[in-house]
């Protein structure tokens, strides 16, 4: 249980770090305050959305909160699988948002004009590498909630 | 043709047992009178074709909610052959109280004991053959999100279409109101054409509770005032008698035998377990936690509506904007037609038909989320900012409504009871952004802002909702002013979505787009390119939209120039300004206007606008757009509401407020020293 606090605990961290700089990138490439957006960290893309900025803090927030609670408690293990759901679901939306490209300037040369797609730049983001760590952490989250649930079993049968 | 209707509670699975007798065979219309959405269906049970037909959700039989009233109208007049009464046995109690009151009626019922697994997951099973016995009437179980038990819903509906119905004597309402009942019953009974009216029993209970939609009926009859008058005489002296307002207490004695039965029938089979709705709910309604939550999943959908769908629209595009203009551009068709066709049919709708795909992943997005049953939890989160607007919890789901269409956001707030709290959300409620002002975020946000168009449409959706709480929290502390009132709301239980419902309700509210499209959007398309190929001086010819000289001496130029006056604070050319024009019909008109105007499609447009626009210009645009006079409908619905004065203050606000909201976005860029 320690392991998964402290995981947990790391992956909160690490997302909150990020949603920082998101947020920073935003404010940077909106407001005229004379900041220098941080456009790459080492090979990672860091775009400026307000929205992604959101996205990543809440991801944190669950982690922090599930860390905070504890895993083994029924709070700890909700923050988590909610938290679980939404990384890889941020992760899994980005994926489709680069398939969807591929195929637009696929469709767009098959009608005749110039298309170009950064498949690095929609791939290689915080939002898509850090989901990874909530994917490999989902079947653990899943079956700690199960465990302290019960599944709805009615049977027509009975009736 | 035999009728059978689906009564029951909000969110107790009556679409998912719909779709499931229908197969997806149904259409979508009105209620008459009202904008409340119709569900009507076709289904066969042992060889007998049955119209099934989706009444609104409801939780009683009063003329109170607009929903309630066409419930009971329909059952009134239609007189269904069976009504199916779904139940939640996981909240028998209260879903019982409907059970009673449509017993009352005297009408046919099933009852569909439904959700019966999240029941036994809280640690108790129904008894549902005591159930029966108690009510009179049969009882099936069901899981309809699992197809469970709907083999044996069809044969008790195919059993109770051979018998009739009666109206049963459950709920006792004491020696003396019983006693007025039986006088007025007998009284309505001895005349044939009040008998035909309601089932008296019913119709003496509703009389006595001071009814005022059956008053009204039953004065249109000379026998029908006496029993009015009589109903009046008895209600003051029990008042009297009893101390109580009737009605309350009769709801009252309604209540406890709803509590009666339930208590008879449920069997606790093991203590109550923590359910996993129960566990997600610490997080996803936590008072921290639950707001960025629900940022989190606009943003998602917003991303998914809008840059996932991306290659569909292009398609679209390609075939409108590129094959199909070129073929009628190169066709033998003369000239007045070929640019009729092309340049007014053709790029008036093709630049409208691109917006399909993210209306339609848009409307996916959120019937997947309202079917998983966090859109109500949404809802109960954002309560709370609500409440501090002083606007009622209440208001939330008309303006939630908003987010598709504002005409359907006006009817539903019919519901709201406190009168101040329906005033101020009909009047803040085309301050939502609908789903017709996207194709002109979609264009603009392209255009300018490419890489964060999620988060600028998502900008623009948080400050329509930012703008109507201020202006609501305004008018109720103007113009509507009291206290605020309490908000109860349902949370269901969390279910994986079924992928028929989801397909049929994305189905249903893109086909209104499409009708839309095919219709208004068409007319106005045609309106546009009528008014820019011609002029004072008669016809200037096709030319007129290639040549921007000759297009500036068309009717849509001298409109176009009329108005490009006014808005030359915030920077925008006459063709942006005439295109508002049209907006007031449909808003969805203005990025067809302006592909028209512009003489490009939709691909072509954005490039168009980056020479007409700059990054803050567009952005004022936008805010204009999002604030400036609801569409015609949307004013013919609150008019149908409030009456004229306030659609007549709905249309000034909204004009001065978008033009201050667009100067301001101006104004605050330049200080900021953004371009």
């Amino acid at each position: 249980m320690k392991a998964c606090k402290l995981s947990s605990l790391a992956i909160g961290l690490t997302y909150a770090s990020f949603a920082a700089l998101t947020l920073f990138n935003w404010l940077a490439t909106t407001l005229p305050l004379g900041l220098k957006a941080i456009a790459k960290l080492a090979w990672l893309t860091i775009p400026g959305d307000l929205g992604l900025s959101v996205s990543l803090l809440t991801v944190a927030l669950l982690f922090l909160s599930s860390a905070y609670f504890d895993p083994g408690t029924v709070k700890g293990a909700a923050s988590m699988l909610v938290g679980c759901i939404v990384g890889v679901a941020v992760l899994a939306m980005q994926l489709l948002v680069v398939a969807a490209g591929v195929a637009d300037a696929a469709l767009t040369c098959l009608a005749g004009e110039a298309a170009e797609y950064a498949l690095s730049e929609g791939l290689l983001r915080p939002d898509v590498l850090l989901g990874l760590g909530p994917l490999a952490l989902t079947p653990y989250s899943w079956r700690r909630a199960k465990s302290l649930v019960e599944a709805p079993q009615g049977s027509i049968a009975t009736y | 043709m035999v009728k059978v209707a689906l009564a029951g509670n909000p969110n107790v699975g009556k679409s998912a047992i719909f779709n499931e007798l229908t197969h997806g065979r149904a259409w979508v219309g009105n209620w008459p009178g009202v904008t409340v959405e119709k569900k009507v269906g076709r289904a066969k049970i042992n060889g007998l074709d049955l119209e099934v037909v989706d009444l609104p959700g409801i939780y009683g039989l009063t003329a109170y909610t607009v929903d309630e009233l066409i419930a009971r109208n329909y059952i009134v007049e239609e007189k269904p052959d069976v009504v199916v009464d779904i139940v939640n046995a996981s909240n028998l109690e209260r879903n019982l109280y409907l059970t009673l009151s449509l017993l009352e009626m005297g009408i046919n019922l099933v009852v569909d004991l439904n959700m019966i697994d999240i029941a036994e997951s809280q640690g108790y099973r129904v008894d549902s053959s005591k159930l029966s016995r108690l009510l009179g009437v049969p009882v099936v179980a069901t899981v309809a999100t699992k197809r469970l038990g709907i083999d044996g819903l069809r044969k008790a509906i195919a059993e109770a279409l051979k018998r009739r119905g009666e109206a049963r004597r459950i709920v006792d309402y004491g020696p003396k109101v019983e006693e007025a009942v039986a006088r007025l019953q007998s009284l309505i009974e001895s005349r044939p054409e009040l008998r035909s009216l309601y089932n008296p029993r019913w119709a003496a209970i509703k009389l006595l509770e001071g009814d005022q939609n059956v008053e009204e009926r039953m004065r249109g009859y000379a026998s029908g005032v006496e029993v009015v008058s009589l109903a009046g005489e008895l209600r003051a002296m029990l008042e009297e008698e009893l101390g109580v307002d009737l009605e309350s207490w009769m709801v009252e004695r309604r209540y406890e035998a709803a509590s009666r039965i339930a208590q008879a029938c449920l069997v606790q089979v093991k203590p109550r377990a923590l359910t996993f709705t129960d566990l997600v709910d610490t997080v996803v309604t936590h008072k921290v936690l639950g707001i960025p939550l629900a940022l989190t999943t606009f943003y998602m959908i917003f991303q998914f509506a809008f840059s996932v769908s991306a290659p569909l629209s292009t398609l679209i595009d390609w075939l409108f904007g590129g094959l199909l203009y070129d073929a009628v551009k190169g066709s033998a068709l003369p000239e007045l037609v070929k640019s009729l066709i092309a340049d007014g049919l053709i790029t008036g709708i093709g630049s409208i038909l691109v917006f399909l795909p993210p209306i339609a992943f848009l409307f996916l997005a959120v019937s997947a989320l309202e079917d998983v049953g966090y859109m109500a939890r949404a809802a109960f989160v954002v309560d709370r900012v609500m409440y501090r607007f002083k606007l009622s919890g209440r208001s939330m789901i008309p303006l939630i409504l908003g987010l598709g269409c504002n005409v359907p956001a006006i009817m539903a707030a019919r519901p709201i009871e406190d009168e101040n709290d329906r005033k101020a959300t009909v009047l803040v409620a085309p301050c939502i952004s609908c789903s017709a002002r996207l194709p002109v975020y979609v264009v603009l946000a392209g255009a300018f802002f490419a890489g964060y168009v999620g988060s600028v449409i998502l900008g623009m959706y948080v400050l329509g909702v930012a703008v109507a709480l201020l202006l609501a929290l305004v008018f109720r502390k103007t113009l509507f002013r009291g206290p605020s009132t309490g908000f109860i709301m349902e949370l269901p239980p969390y279910m994986v979505p079924s992928t028929s419902n989801v397909a049929i309700k994305t189905w249903e509210r893109t086909k209104r787009f499409l009708y839309k499209a095919g219709t208004v959007i068409l007319l106005g398309a045609m309106a546009v390119w009528l008014l820019s190929v011609t002029g004072p001086s008669g016809y200037l010819g096709p030319s007129a939209l290639e040549d921007p000289m000759l297009l500036e001496s068309s009717w849509m130029g001298i409109l176009g120039h009329a108005l490009e006056a006014v808005f030359k604070p915030m920077g925008w050319d006459w063709r942006a300004a005439a295109a508002l024009l049209f907006g007031f019909v449909a808003k969805e008109v203005v990025v067809g206007a302006m592909a028209i105007m512009y003489g490009v499609s939709e691909e072509g447009l954005s490039a168009a606008l980056r020479s007409s626009f700059t990054p803050l210009t567009s952005l004022a645009y936008m805010t204009f757009v999002l604030l400036y006079v609801p569409c015609l409908a949307t004013v013919a619905a609150i008019k149908g509401e409030l009456g004229w004065r306030y659609a007549a203050l709905a249309i000034a606000y909204e004009l001065a407020l978008a033009y201050v909201a667009a100067l301001s976005v101006i104004g605050l860029g330049l200080l900021l020293g953004v371009s």
